[in-house]
């Protein structure tokens, strides 16, 4: 039983970590809350099925290799999907407060629900998803674990540990990190600011659109309004454990789902009420340690 | 509240003791202490990054010190926020202006003036016209203030503070300042980025606020060395913190710890 | 030039009135369009025409403003008449009050302070909930209760104020999306209010019996039924915006602005900053607490889902399209997002959809909003002569700048 809630937390954990992760990359870099990031998991989801459709003919039954396959196209096209929603929205607000960028990514992100709602065919509904993992259980000594999850909890952590490396171990992840430190010395250093920042939203867009993927083939299911919970979730995951902190997220996460997990398996009417202490935590943080379990004390300089 | 001082002294404006914060790994400022008396203008030098700011931060009330004690008029202030010792008559000017850039210059000075009075909150709207009177004589008052010391911009008391050259805010900063009717004003190098005739100007507008004002205390960063030396009465030197010389400019500008300090060896 | 000015006023706001009516009216989409665009153009022709010396209405506006509130008010007043075929349409300006209402409260916030809002929605569910249940369940007239709501919104909103205060920039709005989603979620979960499908039955307001949301006839004028919850309104209206005003114009307005500009500089003027922000967020929402009662007692029914996050954002964004710290701008804003949306109803699937693209529009095309932002003079301090200009004594009034 403990093993059972363990998991689920696990497993929690690690579908908003996906998310968080790339809440944490836009705000490290460029200081923007992006709204519509939830809503590139969606598209991402939904481009899938697309595709599946156009491609195969059918979404049920179908060799899992090209799924496979497909799913990696959608994610590719997503990440383009963010490098252009960038340019064309966000781009000219840069200098601008920064509420009017978060309004933007608001606004965004209103219309791609509702751009999917009404041209995808029969948007509303919620559609299946099919599963792109092998059914059957992995056997570690005495507990049993799917293989979805398995391949969720697999994928999560290794996506995390790629970001990581690739944020601070690669060429490109040295002008993200300058760009997110000091934009005007990066500038002075040579560094395409623009292309720097298409880079990051590619990248968290992708990451996005990987967590969009993985949640409708392990819940079978995927709504046009799936992408406004899973991006609050995953930033509220992502400010609890450190906005700006890849493992933070990952803590966050783990933090957050393992809240969720205990009140719906202690508190009766838990599952209710799941949320509502979720984002109780949420606010702790917020205002006791707004920079998260794993983020810097930063004090201002006067 | 009186201790260790004899009976014939006055209470000094300022007693600041021992006064020590961290940040980090890194003391900021380290065991200074500071006297100030009512008339007096104390200029406080030292090279960059040694604690002098910090150190204003912390009389401010805008960083509360590790260690230390902060008296003021005898009165323990320690610790306080800053808008507690505002109100205790303390008024400061940044090393980067913070004005209100989108106000105009008169309501940059009105602030000065009604952010240490107590405010009332409903008042407008249970009691309008007196609430109306009120601030209209606070901005008299405010505007009297900039005919004094600022003439030239009280000519342009509606354009907002964004128009004004660096020596323009500069100088509302100062007004800003002289508003709330300070007992200590805290001048965080004020004449950074003027040309030699600006910073006469400076000197002179200075001068004539001690001559007006005989009872403000007035503790001035500076790295000007010709301000320091027209103007001061005592300099204090910061170096890494630490406080490694006092006494009139001549005596300290010839002590070998400040040359060190300066030019380093 | 004072003669004719008064004239020049009144026409002008009869004209926009007219315009605005005609739209409303008008079945056909094309001729929606048609009256749009006419009306944008006439607003831009007659703000010329009304033009004082710096190009703009305002100073005219500002001296004559007898004359154009007093013009406004009658018109106003004879708006259900010009609409008395459309009881639907006269509802929807119902509507946009009680938006317009919102975002007077929400504007102390945004506006005044910057502090960024974003579950202002929230605020205003626990206004009309609670009013909504005093009424109901304990029997309370719906004029009392109407206040009672809007306290228990002040309340609740000093409360979130009091952590979230303390917070910088974005960790604010973050505390407070937070809390609407909170409320929102509560709402659903509780049976108590109806869950999510929400409270129905809600007493009316009524004058010596007769319920405002009826048929009303005063002398020999037979009204159209939401005429009297439109007259309410108004008069909330005049109420709400008299006091934003007041404290705009006056200390606690400056310290706001000064908040919003630089909090440290604030502070160290002696300002108690956590104070004024509560003072903002208590006086804020205390408006939304208002609206969201009148609201209640106006339709009758209440539910969770009028009260969800895309409820914040919008109110958020009819002040900023408004403009920002500006009363009459976020009245604009609040009247042309209700009605422009609703009119558009033909595209009804299309409708959020338009209201996004308009929402990343707005913001790139003209982020300080229609309204700028206006300087504040005093009597005892005349303008004086800057150059060209000359002085114009204006009595403790507001001239705007760009």
């Amino acid at each position: 039983m403990i093993v059972e809630q363990t998991l689920n937390a696990l497993l929690l954990g690690a579908m908003y970590a996906l998310v968080a992760v790339g809440f944490t990359l836009f705000f490290g870099v460029l200081d923007l809350v992006n709204f519509a990031h939830g809503e590139m998991a969606m598209l991402a989801a939904f481009t899938a099925l697309s595709l599946f459709g156009l491609a195969l003919g059918r979404t049920t039954d179908v060799p899992t290799g090209s799924l496979w396959a497909l799913s990696a196209v959608a994610i590719l096209a997503v990440g383009g999907i963010g490098v252009l929603t960038e340019r064309v929205a966000l781009r000219r607000l840069r200098a601008a407060p920064a509420l009017l960028m978060l309004l933007a990514t608001v606004g965004v992100s209103i219309v791609f629900r509702e751009a999917v709602r009404l041209l995808y065919p029969a948007g509303s509904n919620p559609q299946v998803f099919p599963s792109l993992f092998p059914k059957g259980t992995v056997h570690l000594g005495p507990f049993g674990v799917p293989y979805d999850t398995l391949a969720i909890l697999g994928v999560g952590w290794l996506l995390i540990v790629a970001a990581d490396r690739f944020i601070n171990r690669t060429r490109i992840g040295a002008m993200i990190r300058a760009v997110a430190q000091d934009r005007e010395a990066a500038l002075m250093m040579g560094i395409d600011l623009d292309r720097t920042i298409a880079t990051t939203f590619f990248l968290g867009s992708s990451l996005g659109a990987v967590a969009g993927i993985l949640n409708g083939a392990f819940y079978g299911i995927v709504r046009f309004d799936m992408g406004l919970l899973l991006a609050i979730k995953g930033f509220s995951a992502a400010v609890v454990g450190g906005l700006g902190s890849f493992y933070g997220a990952l803590v966050g996460s783990l933090v957050l789902a393992a809240v969720e997990t205990l009140t719906v398996a202690a508190l009766p009417g838990g599952s209710q009420l799941r949320d509502v202490t979720s984002f109780l935590v949420v606010i702790g943080f917020l205002v006791f340690r707004p920079n998260g379990i794993l983020g810097e004390r930063s004090v201002e300089k006067v | 509240m009186l201790d260790g001082l004899s009976p014939l002294q006055p209470t000094p404006l300022l007693s600041a003791e021992d006064l020590t914060i961290r940040f980090g790994g890194l003391t900021a400022v380290d065991g200074v202490s500071l006297r100030l008396e009512g008339g007096e203008l104390v200029a406080i030098i030292g090279p960059n990054g040694s604690g002098k700011t910090t150190l204003f931060n912390i009389l401010n009330g805008i960083y509360r010190p590790h260690a230390g004690r902060i008296l003021l008029k005898g009165e323990d202030v320690t610790g306080l926020p800053a808008d507690q010792i505002a109100r205790r008559g303390v008024g400061r000017t940044f090393q980067i202006s913070r004005l209100f850039l989108d106000l105009s210059v008169l309501d940059n000075v009105l602030l000065g003036r009604v952010g240490t009075n107590r405010l009332a909150w409903l008042a407008p709207l249970l009691r309008p016209k007196q609430a109306a009177e009120e601030l209209a004589d606070h901005a008299a008052r405010a505007y009297a203030l900039l005919e004094e010391w600022a003439p030239d911009l009280a000519a342009r008391c509606y354009r907002p503070a964004r128009e004004l050259t660096l020596v323009e805010r500069r100088r509302l900063e100062i007004c800003r300042a002289l508003a709330s009717d300070p007992d200590l004003l805290l001048l965080d190098e004020p004449s950074a980025g003027m040309d030699a005739r600006e910073t006469r100007e400076l000197m002179e507008e200075i001068r004539r606020l001690r001559v007006r004002r005989p009872e403000i205390g007035i503790a001035l960063i500076e790295h000007d060395m010709s301000v320091v030396r027209g103007l001061a009465d005592r300099v204090v030197v910061l170096n890494y913190g630490r406080k490694i010389a006092e006494g009139t400019f001549d005596e300290v500008a010839a002590s070998r710890e400040v040359r060190e300090a300066y030019l380093g060896t | 030039m004072s003669l004719t000015a008064p004239f020049r006023i009144l026409a002008l706001e009869v004209v926009i009135l007219g315009l605005t009516v005609a739209f409303l009216l008008t079945e056909r989409l094309m001729l929606s369009a048609l009256w749009l665009g006419v009306g944008i153009l006439a607003a831009v022709g007659a703000s010329r025409w009304t033009a004082g010396e710096d190009g703009t209405p305002w100073a005219l506006l500002a001296t004559h403003r007898g004359w154009a509130v007093g013009g406004l008010v009658v018109l106003l007043l004879a708006v259900p008449l010009l609409l008395r075929s459309s009881p639907y349409w006269l509802f929807v300006l119902v509507l946009a009050g009680v938006h317009a209402l919102m975002a007077v409260g929400l504007n102390v916030q945004v506006g005044s302070a910057d502090m960024v809002n974003l579950g202002f929605a929230g605020f205003t569910a626990i206004g009309a909930y609670t009013s909504a249940i005093l009424s109901r369940g304990l029997g309370l007239s719906p004029w009392l209760s109407l206040w009672i709501g809007g306290l228990a919104a002040a309340a609740v909103g000093v409360a979130v104020g009091l952590p979230a205060a303390r917070t910088r920039g974005y960790s604010f709005s973050l505390v407070t999306i937070a809390f609407g989603i909170i409320v929102y979620l509560s709402l659903i979960n509780l049976p108590a209010v109806g869950g999510p499908s929400g409270l129905g039955s809600i007493p009316p307001f009524s004058i010596g019996g007769t319920s405002l949301r009826s048929a009303l006839s005063v002398a020999d004028l037979h009204l159209p039924p939401q005429a009297g919850s439109y007259y309410l309104v108004l008069g909330l209206l005049a109420l709400a915006v008299t006091s934003a005003l007041r404290l705009h114009r006056s200390v606690p307005g400056l310290v706001w602005n000064a908040l919003r500009e630089d909090e440290i500089a604030t502070k160290v003027l002696g300002v108690d900053v956590v104070r004024a922000k509560l003072w903002a967020m208590g006086l804020g929402t205390f408006f939304g607490g208002i609206a969201g009662a009148f609201y209640a007692h106006t339709v009758g029914f209440i539910a969770p889902d009028n009260f969800t996050f895309l409820h914040s954002v919008m109110l958020v964004s009819m002040v900023i399209l408004g403009g920002a710290d500006n009363v009459a701008g976020v009245l604009l804003g609040a009247v042309v997002l209700t009605i422009i949306p609703e009119k558009f109803r033909a595209f009804q699937d299309y409708r959020l959809l338009l209201y996004g693209v308009v929402l990343v529009v707005m913001l790139h095309l003209r982020p300080q909003g229609l309204l700028p932002r206006v300087v504040r003079t005093y009597a005892s301090v005349p303008r004086r002569p800057e150059g060209a200009r000359r002085p114009e004594p204006v009595a403790a009034d507001t001239v705007a700048v760009r």
